[in-house]
């Protein structure tokens, strides 16, 4: 069974880190956590940790 | 400008869900969409920007692609080709509310038989279940199980005569969320759902595809019969008992998804992405910006985001007030400069 959401998640960085780079970890985090990416927007970066707003596909 | 090779195109993105002031209704962008497709050879944009209800007003230069595509296409993933007649195959829940859903077929046959839209097969499936949440002023979606979605999706394709999926399902809705929404308080609440719903579609088969919602029929009697006193923005769903056919009319023509290097619609012929006012976080636009393709971001198109966050500034980034000024601002630059726009 395959479900999909959105959900907040959290990627460590720098404050100064670039969007595509805070992009590519959020990809390999969703992707470990075996959930197939499909779109995200960065809400904020607070003390060292990017939140980001993720649709992606699980298996259930 | 139309014969030669290298094409005017900008992309303008108006994200579902955000309460822009312009675009957070449902079709209210059209009239800037428009303005914008008249000085490029094509506008890229998000079936949000456009899909009004049972109306779909987008030129016939305005690229309809659903924003998985448009992020894939900045990730120089993908390509697309020329807008053609699509063949569009078209999934539908079967609900127990046959007035809702005999009010879908009822669009089929109408954009068939009236405006010549090629709609080649419908499959039903089980209504998924699905669920929304507000979290700090935005909706958040959840479908547990999408693989009757899927297999429906791939059965259309299968049959060699659909290269376009439009899909139809119901989105339970608190009314007092809806109500709220009518009224410029809350974003709207079915955008990020049908996204997900959408983004699902496009990534597991790489085809053009749009959601629409299903209205009940207690939901079309508070739509058309008990919102008069909603914001002007929001009228076309006071006269849309289906919304099916804004997404039909966007897909008819909507440019197929190619492989990198195969097709006619390129990312290097990309001049300017245009966002709202301080939507500076997404993928196209961090793509944008290592691609050295400028972002104009529209202060008359407010949002949920109040500030562009931690956004460095960046000589890529230019911020103009309306999307008039976005206009003249593409023919001020003469990197920008379209050899058919007179410049005031």
């Amino acid at each position: 069974m395959k479900g999909i959401k959105t959900e907040n998640i959290f990627v460590p960085c720098q404050q100064d880190e670039s969007l595509e780079s805070i992009f590519s970890k959020a990809n390999e985090l969703l992707i470990r956590g075996k959930k197939k990416p499909l779109r995200m927007v960065l809400l904020e970066i607070v003390n060292a940790k990017a939140k980001l707003l993720a649709s992606f596909i699980y298996e259930k | 400008m139309k014969n030669s090779k290298k094409k005017f195109i900008v992309v303008s993105i108006i994200p579902t869900g955000i309460q822009c002031s312009i675009g957070g209704y449902i079709g209210d962008a059209t009239l800037v969409t428009n303005r914008l497709a008249s000085v490029c050879d094509y506008l890229i944009t998000n079936p949000n920007a456009v899909n009004g209800g049972a109306f779909n007003f987008k030129d016939k230069n305005v690229l309809y692609v659903e924003g998985y595509g448009i992020d894939q296409f900045f990730r120089k993933q993908i390509e697309l080709s020329l807008p053609r007649k699509n063949n569009i195959g078209v999934i539908l829940e079967r609900l127990t509310d046959t007035t809702a859903v005999n009010y879908a077929l009822k669009s089929i046959e109408a954009f068939q038989n009236v405006a010549g839209i090629n709609i080649k097969k419908i499959e039903f499936i089980k209504p998924l279940k699905k669920s929304i949440r507000l979290h700090n002023g935005q909706f958040c979606g959840e479908v547990e199980d999408i693989t009757s979605l899927l297999a429906a999706a791939e059965k259309l394709l299968k049959s060699g005569q659909v290269d376009a999926i439009a899909i139809s399902t119901h989105i339970q809705v608190d009314n007092k969320y809806i109500r709220q929404h009518q009224k410029g308080l809350l974003p709207n609440p079915y955008g990020l759902l049908e996204a997900l719903l959408s983004h699902s579609i496009t990534d597991a088969l790489g085809v053009p595809s749009a959601h629409a919602p299903i209205l009940t029929k207690k939901e079309m009697e508070l739509f058309l019969f008990h919102s008069f006193d909603s914001d002007p923005r929001s009228a076309l769903e006071n006269i849309s008992a289906a919304y099916l056919g804004s997404v039909l009319l966007g897909l008819d023509r909507a440019p197929q998804l190619t492989k990198y290097g195969e097709g006619e619609i390129k990312l290097e012929d990309v001049k300017a992405l245009i966002v709202p006012l301080n939507c500076l976080r997404s993928i196209p636009v961090a793509w944008a910006i290592k691609h050295k393709i400028s972002v104009i971001q529209v202060r008359e198109n407010k949002n949920i985001f109040k500030s562009a966050g931690y956004m460095k500034k960046s000589d890529r980034i230019i911020k103009v007030n309306t999307y008039d000024d976005a206009i003249r601002e593409m023919a001020r630059t003469p990197k920008f400069r379209h050899p058919l726009y007179k410049h005031e």
